[in-house]
């Protein structure tokens, strides 16, 4: 049955930087925005609560680990609903980590010509991204793993910068009062959350399979990899949300398209060191680089599954390239994105994000049926 | 491998055409734009726009004797097709990022500022480091037209100026562009702007040499607190009333205070790191707001026969001290709760912060319930240090 990768292999470590980064991916520039929406000045709040709830989530795909540590989700799909059904389900989910994919790419791209390159076409810089990606992808899972763990002291440091570069300017009067409006905005802005940063690491049963299991408990060691992996970046996210809030205030997080740049065009200490926010930038260069790969490697990988090809790799460039005119073609502009891309999108991920769950489910009865009848 | 460096070598000339050429600006075809003004004739905007002549101003050896910087008129329905339509008259594109100031005319200002706000925090180039100041008399385009003295550009002139002044003398607060977006979208706080007026004659002040004499005629001055309501402007406070309104802000960061000691002569102290606190609370649906400032002080001045090393001395100038601020803070209150009803203390949002319930009743009718509310003030002050010496120097005893 395993085919494809069949030699690639990751460490736990390496793992983990993966989600992480990938947690953080897109979440870094839209966060601010989607705690917000609803819950005001307690967006930070909404973030915690959020954060709750997608590592939970994270728990159970955890849980659901012992499925995965031999078969890809795309794999158990196929052995557990068949041939044909689990093929129509099995696409389906490789198309939604194309959508995924070029929604990613439709965030750099607009935010570059948006603020950056304002006179290039967005297909131009889209172009060159996914051309950067495709070369990654190409190398395979361990380069990329690799990779990410060179990147993360970059866009760690990057970080801390940003952070303490702010740090001067917070007031506190930015989040007064507390719970104005009571639970229930403070709920709906931090289900957003959840689903969108959180619900999209179901990427990641695509990949388990591929973590070395040299270990004595490789279970254990899996599931700490893909807890610590999320809860880091989303502390990384809950900070990013507060300093918005603290040093823009609740009303320009919301309607600031990107928060995070026009936090990082405030950095000024002592008048001296300013004007670095394209130096900060690479924070989400990185993270989202990170998430676009790892998105384009499943949907191939996972194609390659459904098919039983002996080969993948072939499979890159195109997905690459569809991902561009998909992106473009989903959403034109950032309105669109907000309001219908996002609100499908949200659905979506809902669903593939329970679908696991169901399959597990599904697997378990059968397996149980199956061991019944035998006895 | 004569294929991987066949490769190497394309790959390595694509790079050099990768280099970011594609909206590329030299440095010798843009111009720096450091000052923007909007004045309003009819339904039109005169835009007045100040542009860097960079080698002007780098030049060791004195220049060529043109000026360092033009200003721009233009006139448009709109701020961007204003700006855009100098491309007519100037030979290079403008550059926004290094944008200095920008100078709102009284008129604008007392028209409503929210549409010409807009375009600052829409476009791409401008920053949010730049200062917003209003004109006081005269117009945008003539502040910006002055020649000035010490600083080769007025717009640095103006920004320096503000930035010092704001630092240690008490009247006037420098306003950036979010936070005049937060303060104009709040309905519990509204907005201050310092206003800078024209002294002496403009028509010799735009000419070069007004910079060449060692005693200035004509200059700008900060003089006033321009006050806001939503976006219009309603009126001015005075210094006297300016420093009470940055009390009870609690921006004032370094400043003297002045106060009689006998008929003719006057004491000084100087108050290091002043410390506001403003406290709301709402008793039986009535809000009420208390000002709580705590400062230490050094004497500065010293006109009168004093002894400093009396206790009483020290405790009569903290007292005197205390009085002054007070007064300075009373006098704010009264001219804005009697005369302007406009909230630019913030009190609304300190009520919305402690009591956000009570607040919704207020939101609505804020101006009115602002104006009747009862504010209470009271000011600490210690003494710390007396300078370099202990009594007053020509002590005649």
């Amino acid at each position: 049955m395993r085919i494809m990768l069949k030699k690639e292999q990751i460490g736990a470590r390496q793992f983990s930087i993966l989600v992480l980064l990938f947690t953080i991916g897109t979440a870094i520039i839209i966060s601010p925005h989607l705690t917000t929406t609803y819950a005001k000045q307690d967006g930070w709040i909404s973030a915690i609560l959020g954060t709750v709830m997608g590592i939970s989530l994270v728990w159970v795909y955890s849980s659901l680990g012992k499925y995965f540590m031999e078969k890809t989700l795309v794999e158990l799909i196929q052995v557990t609903l068949g041939k044909w059904i689990g093929s129509v389900f099995s696409l389906s989910f490789v198309a939604f980590l194309i959508v995924l994919a070029s929604l990613v790419l439709m965030n750099i791209g607009h935010f570059i010509s948006s603020w950056i390159l304002v006179r290039t076409p967005v297909i131009a810089i889209e172009f060159m991204f996914v051309g950067l990606a495709i070369i990654g992808t190409r190398l395979g899972l361990e380069v990329l793993a690799r990779a990410t763990e060179v990147l993360l002291p970059f866009f760690m440091v990057l970080f801390i910068v940003f952070t303490l570069g702010l740090l001067p300017q917070i007031d506190f009067d930015n989040v007064k009062p507390v719970l104005e409006n009571g639970f229930i905005p403070i709920w709906k802005s931090s289900v957003g959350f959840t689903i969108f940063t959180f619900g999209e690491l179901v990427v990641f049963l695509m990949i388990l399979p591929y973590v070395t299991k040299s270990f004595k408990s490789p279970f254990q060691k899996m599931r700490q990899s893909f807890l610590s992996g999320a809860l880091f970046g989303s502390i990384i996210i809950f900070i990013l949300v507060l300093l918005s809030l603290l040093v823009l205030g609740p009303k320009a997080s919301e309607f600031n398209t990107y928060p995070a740049y026009t936090l990082a065009t405030k950095i000024d200490l002592a008048g001296f060191f300013q004007r670095i926010e394209v130096i900060m930038a690479g924070i989400w260069f990185i993270s989202i680089f990170v998430k676009f790969t790892t998105l384009l490697l499943t949907a191939s990988t996972g194609l390659g599954q459904i098919f039983m090809w002996k080969e993948h790799k072939f499979t890159i460039i195109p997905i690459g390239m569809l991902t561009v005119p998909l992106s473009l073609w989903l959403s034109p502009n950032v309105a669109i994105y907000y309001t219908t891309v996002a609100y499908w999108m949200g659905i979506f991920t809902v669903i593939f994000m329970l679908l696991p769950i169901l399959i597990v489910a599904i697997a378990w009865v059968r397996m149980r049926f199956l061991n019944s009848k035998g006895n | 491998m004569r294929k991987r460096k066949l490769l190497m070598v394309v790959l390595l000339t694509m790079a050099l055409m990768l280099t970011g050429c594609w909206s590329r600006r030299e440095l010798n075809e843009i111009g720096l734009v450091i000052g923007l003004g909007v004045d309003k004739v009819g339904d039109e905007y005169i835009v007045s726009t100040q542009v860097v002549d960079p080698s002007e101003i780098a030049s060791s050896k004195g220049g060529s004797g043109r000026a360092p910087v033009v200003t721009y008129k233009t006139t448009d329905k709109t701020l961007i097709s204003a700006v855009r339509k100098l491309t007519s008259v100037t030979p290079r594109k403008l550059y926004l990022p290094h944008l200095r100031m920008f100078i709102i005319g009284e008129t604008v200002a007392r028209e409503g500022v929210a549409p010409v706000l807009d375009v600052l925090s829409r476009d791409h180039e401008l920053r949010t480091d730049f200062y917003v100041i209003m004109t006081k008399g005269s117009k945008a385009h003539e502040v910006l037209s002055m020649v000035t003295p010490l600083e080769k550009v007025p717009s640095t002139y103006l920004y320096t100026m503000l930035k010092h002044t704001e630092k240690y003398w008490s009247p006037f607060s420098t306003l950036k562009i979010d936070q005049l977006d937060n303060e104009i979208s709040s309905s519990g706080k509204e907005t201050v702007m310092s206003a800078v007026a024209t002294k002496g004659s403009i028509k010799e002040g735009q000419q070069k040499k007004n910079a060449e004499n060692i005693s200035i005629k004509n200059y700008l001055q900060y003089t006033d607190l321009g006050v806001f309501r939503q976006d219009k402007l309603i009126g001015f406070l005075n210094e006297t009333e300016a420093s009470g309104y940055r009390y009870v802000v609690n921006e004032i960061k370094d400043t003297v205070i002045e106060m009689p000691c006998n008929k003719t002569h006057k004491d000084v102290t100087e108050l290091i790191h002043p410390k506001t606190i403003v406290k709301g609370k709402v008793v039986n649906h009535k809000p009420s707001i208390h000002v709580q400032v705590k400062a230490e002080a050094n004497v500065a001045e010293l006109q009168c026969q004093t002894n400093l090393l009396d206790r009483n001395v020290i405790k009569t100038l903290e007292k005197k001290t205390q009085k002054e601020i007070k007064g300075q803070i009373t006098s704010a209150l009264q001219k804005i709760q009697k005369e302007y009803h406009s909230d630019i203390f913030g009190f609304g949002e300190k009520i919305h912060q402690t009591n956000p319930r009570e607040w919704k009743k207020f939101e609505k009718n804020w101006s009115d319930v602002f104006s009747k509310m009862p504010v209470q003030v009271s000011v600490k002050v210690e003494i710390r240090n007396f300078g370099k010496v202990n009594q007053s120097t020509p002590n005649l005893k």
